[in-house]
Parts: C-alpha cells; structure tokens; sequence
C-alpha cells in the first residue's frame, strides 16, 4: 500500500483554540490555529490531538478529522462529538489555550475526476471529512446523504447543503428527513446517476452497508475509519482493521488509512 | 560533581561491550522501525534505536482491538505483528543505516531454536550493533513471557543465543514473575552482557456496558505512567543484586526527570516506550531533560548518576 505523499509535511505544533461554539448539547466546532495543518491538510485527513498539554490523563492522544481548513488565516476546524473524557475536556478549552496537535496524518481521500459524481454518505459526526471534502473538492454534480439519531445532531446539515446539489437527511427518530437509516436512502440516490462514486464516513456499520451497495452496483466506494490510535503514525500497530484478501493481513488506520477503498476491507472479519 | 555550571554533560554511556553516545534508547515496538517517526524525531541524538519485536517468519499479530486506554497508561496486545526478519533486513533496516544511529534487534520465538535461527541471521548484518532476547513478551500463546518466567529456560534460551552470536547481547525481563532478580541472575550466567526492564505488566479491562473484555484478546500489556514505581523499584533491585550489570531502565518514562529517577535507582540508560506515542519526540525531549538536570546539578558526567541513590 503506498505511504502518502504528504508526510514529509506533519508537524507536532502547539495549536491555539481560536473559537469554541457548541452546535447541540453534544457537538462543539473548535477552530485552532496552525498553519502548517492548514496548508497541508487534505480532506479525510486527521490530527492526533493531545486534550491536555499537562499530565497523563487521558494519556494518549486523540484523533479528529480535519473538518475544514482555511489557508488565509491558518486555522483548522473539528467537529467534536462528546463522548467521554478527552473530548468533554476538549469542550471545556476556553479560547486562547494551546493544545500539542500532530499533523496532517493519514491518507486522505482520493483524487476523483470532476466529471463522476461523488456520492458523501454521513453517518454522525462522520459527516466532518465530508465537509472538507465537499467544500474543497469540485466535481459536476456532489450529492449527500447524511444521518443521525435526531435533528438535533445533524450538525452542519446546511453548510453540507451549500457545497451540495442535492443533500438528503435521515433520523433515527424521524424528526426530519428520511425515518430511517441513511444507507435506505442509498439505492434509489445510485440508481439516479450515471457513474457515481461514494465516499463514506460514519459508524461501522453503516459504512459495510454502504460498501455492500456499492459492491452489488459495482460503483467505487471509499470509507474513512474509525478506531482506537496509539501513536497516529504508523508505529505501534494498535489500530488495525483487517484487509480483505489472502493471505491474512491487517491494514493501519491512521497509516494506510483512515481511508480505504471499501475493496481493501476485509468486512466479514471486522468485529 | 563539579561546582558551577557545566555546559554539556558527557552523555557517553558504556552498557558493557556496547557504547552508546546518548543514555536515551527507544523501546521495542513503540518506535516502529523508525521511519514511521521520520520528521519528527532526531534519531542522531539517540542512543540507539530498538526495533518491533521479530520473528523468523512474518507475524499476523492479535486480532483487533489491540489497545485500550487505562488510568495513566494503556494496554496492548499487539502479538508481535511483524513482517518477519528477512523483509525487516531487506526493507526496513536500510532507512535506519541511513540514520545513524545504532540499531538493537529485538528477537522472539516460539522455540529455543527459533531464538538461535535469528541471532544467526542478525549476526554480522550490517547495521545492527546488539540483539535484545525478549523472554517477556505477553501477547503471544507460545514462547514469549513462557521462557521469561523461569530460571531454568531464560537459561536455555539466552545460553543458546549467547553461543550463537557474537554481538552485544541484551535480555528483557519481564515484571510478571515473583522474582526479577532471580530471572536477572539466570541470564548473566550465561552470558547476557545487559539487561532489559521492564516489559510490560499484564492487566486486563472489562467494558461494563457490553460485558466483554476491552481487548479481543482478553489480557494485554500495561506500559506507561502508571507502571513507572514498579519499574524504578525491579531496576534497584536488580541493581542491588548484580551492581556490575549493565541495566536499561523502562517504564513510563516520559520525561528527562523521569529518566533521572531510574538513573539514580541504577539503570545505566533509558528506554522510552508509550511516551513516544503522547510525544513523537519524546526520545529527544527526554534527553533534554536529562542534560537540563545535570547542567542545572554541576554533573559532569551523567554516568556518575548511576545507581547513586541514597538510602
Ligand atoms: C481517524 C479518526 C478520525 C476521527 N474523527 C472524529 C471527528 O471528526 N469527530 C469526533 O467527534 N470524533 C472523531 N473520531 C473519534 C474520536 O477520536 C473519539 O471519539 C475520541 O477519541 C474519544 O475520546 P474520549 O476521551 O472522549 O472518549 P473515551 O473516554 O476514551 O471513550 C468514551 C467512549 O467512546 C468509546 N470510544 C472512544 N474512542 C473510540 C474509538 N476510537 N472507537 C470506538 N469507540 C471509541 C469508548 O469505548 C467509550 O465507550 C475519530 C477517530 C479516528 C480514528
Ligand atoms: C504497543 C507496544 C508494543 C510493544 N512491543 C514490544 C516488542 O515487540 N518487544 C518488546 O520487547 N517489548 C515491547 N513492548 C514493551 C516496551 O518496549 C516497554 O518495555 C514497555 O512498554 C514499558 O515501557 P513504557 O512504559 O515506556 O512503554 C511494547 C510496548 C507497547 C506499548
């Protein structure tokens, strides 16, 4: 599998938190300054986020998708969803605190022709590569398909929209768009174009539905993953998802990935 | 000690018959093969590097997840993934060479033989200054913490070795074991030139919420903060047993003041293990902190730290 190009370009910087601004109870978009990431970042990239720049706790870093950069000012945006310690911790950083942040890490999505239609399918807060994406990358016609458990999660559902010709929602809950999971949405929104290509990010199993439509249809599929990460960098072989294939291997996620073509998955031995 | 301010500690650190320029040493499996620290690290101001475990043959490793996070540290169970010792000489060590910076090859097998196959090979391959027997790692179902548990097999393994390399011959112990010290003796009878400690400890965490353990393997490895007083206490008694051996200290080291701490409690160098995953440049940053404290004391020398703990 080929490193990515970028790597001579990552840097451990001190990123500032520039604007803290809650969008549900349970989604913060944090803008941090750091010019480096900014210039380099690629949409399905992510940066290994140390949630306190003192002590051990939590101890390892934590990773977060590029949601956005902006070359002029040299920020980046994350889109956090509060799960647990680090990133409650990182809802608390008040403007002007520094974090140790390493990147841009990662294969980023790749290069697609403008003329295919490109297929974004959000699953939660997977929704943040995709913006970046969908804000950076041109192509004749962008379609999203974005789902969560409530209308009140389906942050940024209109910024997507605005980088979108079309933009589909489903809740679990129904409270707006679709009843149901996004991936329902899939079949009739491939059936419509000419020579799609779908890039997936979300829950895993959203993301093996995705593929497996894919796969039926014969249309190319990316997915961006998920999963625990020691060092970020490819060392510890801590994060590893199973390839698809003989022999049996495992593949890197914040290496070889978070990006993989939905072929390079070995999705009958994820567990 | 010197009065007054010195402005470089001598960093020459002499573990036996293996001389290094800084006492600052990467821990196996936590620094790759180095180049995955490429950019980020200076590898010309450590020590040496240690690579990931290897094996004769290419290792698939545990299945996922292999790692979880605990209070202070973490747990993994890797299981030794490794493209086996052939592709690391063709693939992985040329970028190493490049660095300069001395090579230690940790070695693990399944069997006494498997252990003397790859001292062979390793021996008198360019690049490679000293070998490292790991007899404690605790991910694997053969070999492994097996040979590191009892005396009369780290005898075994490390004696076959010992005879089948000419190298600078390193053993790490593991803190699994009633007594290290009786491990530590058992291996340099039979030749080992240094020691290795700790590995890591094992532990296990259990998710309440789906009542299976965190890990798919059930039990992993615990490394970092939390197992350093553990560590600090093996390598004193280690050093108090055999004073004349040369020890590299590890175990949640992640600062120049930790590494002081395992120097004074008799470890000769340090090995820098999970910090390089919170810090990719921990391995340099330590050793800043060494020399920030031994300009800061009047220590000419940071060997005269070695084992001066006063009791
Ligand atoms: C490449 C990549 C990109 C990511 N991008 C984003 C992003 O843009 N926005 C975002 O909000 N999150 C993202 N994540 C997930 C995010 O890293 C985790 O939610 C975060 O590390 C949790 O930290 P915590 O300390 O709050 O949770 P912890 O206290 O460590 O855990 C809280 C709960 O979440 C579970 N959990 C935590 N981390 C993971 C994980 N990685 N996989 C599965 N379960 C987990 C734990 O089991 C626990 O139940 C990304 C992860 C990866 C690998
Ligand atoms: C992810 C991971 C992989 C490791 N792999 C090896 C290995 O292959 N061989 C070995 O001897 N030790 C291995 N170790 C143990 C470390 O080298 C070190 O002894 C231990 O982690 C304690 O140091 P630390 O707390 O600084 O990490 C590994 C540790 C970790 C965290």
């Amino acid at each position: 599998m080929p490193d990515d190009a970028s790597r001579p370009s990552i840097r451990d910087v001190r990123a500032e938190l520039q604007v803290s601004k809650w969008l549900s109870p349970i989604h913060v978009l944090l803008t941090f300054r750091a010019p480096t990431i900014a210039a380099h970042a690629q949409p399905g990239q992510f940066v290994h986020l140390r949630v306190s720049a003192f002590g051990n706790s939590p101890l390892l870093r934590r990773p977060f998708s590029i949601a956005g950069a902006n070359l002029a000012d040299g920020t980046i945006r994350l889109l956090v969803r509060t799960v647990g310690r680090g990133t409650f911790m990182l809802g608390e950083l008040f403007p002007g605190g520094e974090l140790p942040a390493l990147g841009p890490l990662g294969r980023p999505f790749p290069e697609i022709e403008k003329g295919r239609e490109v297929v974004l399918v959000a699953g939660g807060v997977g929704v943040a590569p995709l913006l970046f994406y969908a804000a950076t990358r041109d192509h004749d016609t962008k379609v999203a398909l974005y789902g969560a458990e409530a209308e009140l999660a389906l942050v940024l559902a209109d910024e997507l929209a605005e980088h979108c010709d079309r933009t589909q929602l489903a809740t679990d809950d129904g409270s707006v768009g679709h009843h149901g999971f996004v991936t329902d949405l899939l079949p009739e929104t491939l059936g419509g174009l000419r020579d799609p290509v779908v890039l997936a990010c979300g829950p895993r199993p959203m993301m093996a539905k995705t593929a497996a439509e894919c796969r039926t249809r014969g249309v190319p599929c990316y997915v961006s993953f998920e999963a625990w990460l020691g060092c970020g960098v490819g060392a510890c072989l801590g994060c590893v998802i199973p390839a698809a294939g003989e022999p049996r291997a495992y593949v890197r996620v914040c290496r070889d990935g978070p990006v993989f073509d939905a072929d390079e998955v070995g999705w009958d031995l994820l567990r | 000690m010197s009065e007054g301010p010195v402005l470089l500690p001598d960093l020459r650190t002499v573990l036996g018959p293996l001389e290094l320029r800084s006492p600052v040493i990467t821990a196996s499996g936590t620094c790759g093969y180095g180049s995955e620290y490429e950019g980020l690290l200076d590898f010309s101001r450590l020590g040496a590097v240690t690579v990931k475990g290897l094996t004769l043959q290419p290792r698939l490793g545990n299945p996922p997840p292999r790692i979880c996070e605990t209070p202070a540290g973490m747990l993994n169970s890797i299981g030794l993934e490794n493209p086996g010792v052939e592709a690391f000489i063709a693939e992985k060590l040329p970028w190493l060479i490049d660095q300069d910076v001395p090579v230690i090859a940790n070695i693990n097998g399944g069997t006494v033989e498997e252990y003397v196959r790859l001292a062979e090979r390793l021996t008198g391959c360019p690049g490679i200054a000293a070998l490292e027997v790991n007899i404690s790692c605790p991910n694997v179902d053969h070999g492994g913490l097996e040979f590191g548990k009892d005396p009369r097999q780290t005898a075994q393994v490390v004696g076959a070795v010992r005879s089948a390399t000419t190298l600078p011959l390193l053993v790490k112990l593991s803190p699994n074991v009633t007594s290290i010290v009786e491990i530590a003796q058992a291996a340099v009878d039979v030749g080992a030139d240094i020691l290795s400690l700790i590995n890591t400890l094992v532990g296990m965490s259990i998710d309440i919420f789906s009542h299976r353990p965190r890990l798919a393997r059930g039990i992993g490895g615990l490394s970092g903060p939390a197992i350093k007083p553990v560590a600090v206490r093996m390598v004193w008694e280690v050093h108090r047993a055999l004073p004349e051996v040369p020890l590299i200290g590890m175990g949640g080291i992640m600062t120049g003041a930790d590494a002081v701490e395992f120097m004074l409690a008799g470890a000769s160098a340090v090995g820098v293990g999970t910090a390089s995953f919170v810090n990719p440049s921990a391995g340099n940053d330590v050793l800043d902190g060494i020399i920030e404290y031994a300009r800061h004391r009047g220590i000419e020398r940071v060997a005269e730290l070695v084992g001066s703990v006063i009791l």
